[in-house]
C-alpha cells in the first residue's frame, strides 16, 4: 500500500488502498490563495460603487432630516387662508395669517386693507382684472396683453388693495365683452325695472357712451355704434338682463347670485357689489407684512403697478436686509419679483396708487415657534426634525398602519397563490405549461401604471356595486399589490420548488401518503424556506409598489393612502421634508421585516 | 415474491421492451448494468413511480400494475437515502406508520425496535444533517422496512459509502433478509455487492433483462 505525505500545515493524508485525499501541497498557501490583492481590490472597485451609491443615498437622507432646517413653501394668495380654508370677503384681512405668525398693515397713511376678487371687477375697477381681456377674462388695460413682459394671463383671484370709501352706494354691474365689435338688437329685463338703470357702451375705440334706461328694448329697436363692451348697472338689484346682438344671438347675466355666461365671441361678468362702495386709494401706500420668526421670502406678485413700487425687506432686529425698485407694470400688468432671502422678518411694500398685491411667497417652519424654542435654536430643531413631525401628523400615522395591514394581507395572499402555482409549474408538465409561465411573469415585465390601468378597466366591466367597493377604496390597494408581489413570490416559489428532490416524494409515496399528504408531510416543510423568501420578496414589493396604486386606488389622504403615495403626495405639496421622513420610515420598516424574518426563519427553521 | 411480465417503458427518449423477471420469495435479488441502462426506471416501475406502457407487475402474489405506490407494500430506498431534512429520525422511522394512523405506543415501540437492531437509537432524536453515509443509509432502510412491507428496493445504497462501512452495511443487509424475509431487488453497478448478497442475478443491457449465474452459488 502506498502512503503519501504531503509537507505544510493542513494536509490530510489516508492510509488505505493509496488514496491521497486533500490538497496537501497547499500547506500555509491557504493563505497565499486569497493574497493576491490587486485581484481582489479590483473586484471590490466594481462592485463597491454600487454598494457606496446604496450607502450615500440612505446617508444623505438621513443627514438631510437631521441638519436640515425645514423648509416649508407656503403662498399667501389671499384666496385661502392659514388653514387652507376659502378666506371670506369679510375677514380681517390683517389676521388672515396669524396661522404663519403673519399680520399684515397699513403702515402709513389712510385706508382700509382689502380683498377684492379679480374674476368680479365691477368696470371702474377694470384695471385690476385678472385675467386680461386678452385671455378671457375682465381686466383691461395696456399693460397686462398678450406677449408683453407683465402680461395677465392667469386668474389671481382674490388680491390685496388699499381702498377707501367711494361715497357711492354698492354697484350692481352685468358686463358684456365683446371679442369683435357687435351690432346690438334688444335688450331685455327679467323684471320689470322700478327705476332706471345705467346703459354704457363702449364702442371699439374707446368711446363710452351712457344713458339711463327704463324699460326693456324691443328687438331690433336698439339703434347706436357698435359695441366692444355693454355695462349694465345701478346702485340696486335689478335681478337680470339678457341682450340681443347680431343674428338673433343672446346673452343673459344675473346679478343676484350671478352667474356670468361663457359663449365663443362673447364673454359675461357679474361685478361683486361691494367694490362700488369702494374704491382703490389715488395715493402710495405702504403694507407691511411681519412674521414672529424669520422666514425666507421667494416672490411677490405686484398687479397694477402704475408708477414703481418700493419693497424693502428687514430682519428681525429690525435692519434693513434688501431694497428694491420695481418698474411699473402699466395698467392691468402682473409682475413676478423673485427675491430668494433667508431671514426676513419683515416686507414694506410701498405700493403706488390703484396698485393691488397679488400673492407673498416664503418658506418657513412649519410652525410658529414658542418662547423656549426661540431660546434654544438647535434644540428646537432637533425636536421638531421632519421625522418628529411626521408622527405627529395623523395622515401618516393612518398611512404607515394601511401599509403594514394591506403588506401583510398582501403576502398571506401571495403565497397563498404562489405556493400551490409554484408547485405545479415546477412538478407537473401539463398542456400550456410554457403559456402559463409566460402569462405568470407578465406582471413583472410590464410597467406598473399599465398594470394599475387595466384593472381600472377590468373592473369597468363589473357591477356599479362592486365598483364602488373597490376601486378607489381599500381593497384596491389590496389587489393592486397583489398583483404584482404575487408574480414575484410564484417565481420564488417556482425556484425553490425545483430545488427540493423529487426522491423524497416518491419515498413518501411509497410509504403509504397520497400525493396531498406527500405535499403537507414532506414537500412543504421543505419549502419552508423558501416560504419565507418568497413572503419577504412579496412584502417588500408590496411596500414599495406606487404606479397601479395610484391608479387603481388613488392617493386619498386618510383613505387609500399608503407609505409609497405618502412620499409622492409630500413631494407634491413641496414638503420635502416630510416625504424624507416618510422614505426612511420605508427603509427602516423594510429593514426590520428582512432582520425579522431571517431570525425567525433562523430559529424556526434551522436555516 | 417479485414478478415483471413484459414490461415497456418510456421515459424520454430511453426505452425498455418485454423486460420480464422473477425473484422467489425470500429471496435477494440483484440488477447489474452499466450506468443509465435503464435499472432505475425498472426499480421505479414496480415500485410504481414511473407509468409503464405495457406489462405486468405482480408483488408478493398480487397483481399491483393497476395499484397507487402507496397500495403495494413496497420500501424504497432510493439513491443517496433521501431522507426528509425537516423530521428528526424517530418521526421518519415512524412515518409510514403515522399515515396508516396506528396508535402512538405502536410507533414508538417499533421505532425503538428498528433503531435498535439497525444500530442507530443514538440518532433517534437528531435531524438529518450531518449524519454520515452508513448512517443515513441505515435511516432509510429503517424507513423502508417501518411498515413491515414484503418487498424491498434499493437503488445503489452502497455506492457512495466507503469500504469499511460498505462491510458493515452487507452484514445488515443479510441480517435484514433473515430477519424480514423481504423480497429485495438491489440495483448495482458494483461487482462485490453481487459477490456478497445475491440470490439472484439480472443483467440489463441495451433494453434487455437476462438472468445470470449468482457468484455465491458458483462454487
Amino acid at each position: 500500500m502506498a502512503v503519501a505525505r504531503g509537507i505544510g500545515r493542513g494536509e490530510r493524508v489516508q492510509e488505505g488502498r493509496g488514496i491521497v485525499t486533500s490538497a496537501s501541497l497547499v500547506g500555509d498557501g491557504s493563505k497565499r490563495a486569497w493574497s493576491d490583492p490587486s485581484f481582489f481590490a479590483l473586484l471590490a472597485a466594481i462592485g463597491g460603487t454600487y454598494v457606496l451609491l446604496i450607502v450615500a443615498m440612505l446617508a444623505a437622507d438621513a443627514l438631510y432630516l437631521l441638519t436640515g432646517s425645514p423648509d416649508i413653501p407656503v403662498s399667501v394668495d389671499f384666496d385661502m387662508d392659514a388653514h387652507g380654508k376659502a378666506a371670506s370677503h369679510e375677514a380681517r384681512v390683517s389676521d388672515l395669517y396669524q396661522g404663519y405668525g403673519l399680520t399684515i398693515e397699513l403702515a402709513e397713511g389712510s385706508g382700509s386693507l382689502q380683498l377684492i376678487d379679480t374674476g368680479k371687477v365691477p368696470w371702474q375697477w377694470r384695471h385690476l382684472g385678472t385675467p386680461h381681456v386678452d385671455f378671457g377674462g375682465p381686466g383691461m388695460g395696456k399693460g397686462g396683453v398678450r406677449r408683453q413682459a407683465t402680461q395677465n394671463n392667469a386668474a389671481l383671484g382674490r388680491v390685496l388693495v388699499v381702498t377707501e370709501p367711494s361715497g357711492k352706494e354698492n354697484w350692481y354691474e352685468c358686463r358684456f365683452d365683446f371679442s369683435s365689435p357687435a351690432e346690438l338688437d334688444g335688450l331685455r329685463f327679467s323684471a320689470p325695472l322700478a327705476r332706471p338703470v345705467q346703459l354704457t357702451v363702449v364702442t371699439e375705440d374707446g368711446q363710452e357712451l351712457t344713458r339711463s334706461v327704463a324699460a326693456s328694448i324691443e328687438h331690433d329697436k336698439w339703434q347706436g355704434p357698435s359695441a366692444q363692451h355693454v355695462l349694465v348697472g345701478a346702485p340696486w338689484d335689478f335681478g337680470g338682463v339678457e341682450i340681443e346682438f347680431a343674428s338673433r344671438r343672446r346673452a343673459t347675466a344675473r346679478t343676484s347670485g350671478g352667474t356670468a355666461v361663457r359663449q365663443p365671441s362673447l364673454r359675461t361678468f357679474v361685478a361683486d357689489p361691494k367694490l362700488g362702495r369702494l374704491r382703490p386709494v389715488a395715493a402710495r401706500r405702504v403694507v407691511r407684512f411681519r412674521w414672529t420668526d424669520a422666514v425666507a421670502l421667494d416672490e411677490v406678485t405686484l398687479l397694477n403697478c402704475l408708477e414703481p413700487a418700493i419693497v424693502t425687506l428687514r430682519d428681525t432686529g429690525g435692519e434693513t436686509v434688501h431694497r428694491e425698485k420695481i418698474s411699473a407694470t402699466g395698467p392691468n400688468g402682473v409682475r413676478e419679483v423673485v427675491f430668494e432671502k433667508r431671514g426676513v422678518a419683515e416686507v414694506a411694500i410701498e405700493l403706488p396708487p390703484e396698485a393691488a398685491i397679488a400673492e407673498l411667497r416664503f418658506r418657513w417652519s412649519g410652525k410658529v415657534l414658542s418662547d423656549w424654542e426661540r431660546r434654544h435654536p438647535r434644540l428646537a430643531r432637533w425636536a421638531s426634525n421632519p421625522l418628529v413631525t411626521a408622527f405627529g401628523k395623523p395622515e401618516i400615522r393612518y398611512s404607515i398602519k394601511l401599509t403594514l395591514i394591506a403588506c401583510t394581507i398582501t403576502t398571506i395572499l401571495s403565497l397563498w397563490v404562489a405556493v400551490p402555482v409554484g408547485y405545479l409549474l415546477s412538478r407537473y408538465r401539463f398542456p400550456l405549461h410554457n403559456l402559463i409561465d409566460a402569462i405568470l411573469d407578465i406582471p413583472i415585465v410590464l410597467p406598473p401604471l399599465v398594470v394599475g390601468l387595466s384593472l381600472l378597466i377590468l373592473f369597468q366591466f363589473f357591477p356599479r356595486s362592486v365598483q364602488s367597493a373597490v376601486v378607489y377604496e381599500i381593497p384596491a390597494v389590496i389587489l393592486a399589490q397583489f398583483a404584482v408581489a404575487c408574480a414575484f413570490a410564484v417565481r420564488s416559489m417556482r425556484g425553490s420548488f425545483l430545488q427540493i428532490d423529487r426522491r423524497r416524494e416518491q419515498v413518501a409515496l411509497t410509504l403509504g401518503c397520497t400525493r396531498a399528504q406527500a405535499f403537507f408531510y414532506v414537500v412543504l416543510p421543505e419549502a419552508g424556506r423558501g416560504m419565507l423568501t418568497a413572503g419577504t420578496l412579496a412584502w417588500a414589493r408590496a411596500l414599495g409598489e406606487f404606479g397601479p396604486l395610484l391608479v387603481f386606488a388613488g392617493a386619498t389622504r386618510m383613505k387609500t393612502e399608503v407609505l409609497s403615495t405618502t412620499v409622492f403626495l409630500e413631494l407634491s405639496v413641496g414638503d420635502l421634508g416630510a416625504a424624507v421622513a416618510v422614505s426612511l420610515i420605508m427603509v427602516a420598516s423594510a429593514i426590520v421585516v428582512l432582520i425579522l424574518a431571517r431570525m425567525w426563519g433562523s430559529r424556526v427553521l434551522s436555516i | 415474491m417479485i414478478r415483471v411480465e413484459k414490461l415497456s417503458v418510456e421515459v424520454g427518449d430511453f426505452s425498455l421492451r418485454d423486460v420480464s423477471l422473477e425473484i422467489p420469495r425470500g429471496s435477494y435479488g440483484m440488477l447489474t448494468g452499466r450506468t443509465g441502462c435503464g435499472k432505475t426506471t425498472i426499480l421505479e416501475s414496480i415500485a410504481g413511480l414511473t407509468p409503464i406502457r405495457s406489462g405486468r407487475i405482480i408483488l408478493a402474489d398480487r397483481d399491483v400494475t393497476r395499484l397507487k405506490p402507496a397500495e403495494r407494500g413496497v420500501g424504497y430506498v432510493p439513491q443517496d437515502g433521501a431522507l426528509f431534512t425537516t423530521m428528526t429520525v424517530r418521526d421518519q422511522l415512524g412515518f409510514a406508520l403515522m399515515i396508516r394512523r396506528r396508535p402512538a405506543k405502536e410507533i414508538a415501540r417499533r421505532v425503538e425496535e428498528l433503531a435498535e437492531w439497525l444500530g442507530i437509537t443514538h440518532l433517534l432524536d437528531r435531524k438529518t444533517a450531518g449524519l454520515s453515509g452508513g448512517e443515513r443509509q441505515r435511516v432509510a432502510i429503517g424507513r423502508a422496512l417501518s411498515f413491515e412491507p414484503q418487498i424491498l428496493l434499493l437503488d445503489e445504497p452502497l455506492s457512495a459509502l466507503d469500504d469499511q462501512t460498505r462491510q458493515q452495511m452487507y452484514k445488515l443487509l443479510e441480517e435484514v433478509q433473515r430477519r424480514t424475509e423481504v423480497t429485495a431487488l438491489h440495483v448495482t453497478h458494483h461487482a462485490e455487492d453481487v459477490a456478497r448478497l445475491a440470490d439472484v442475478v439480472f443483467h440489463v443491457d441495451h433494453g434487455e433483462v437476462r438472468q445470470v449465474d449468482a457468484p455465491r452459488f458458483v462454487s
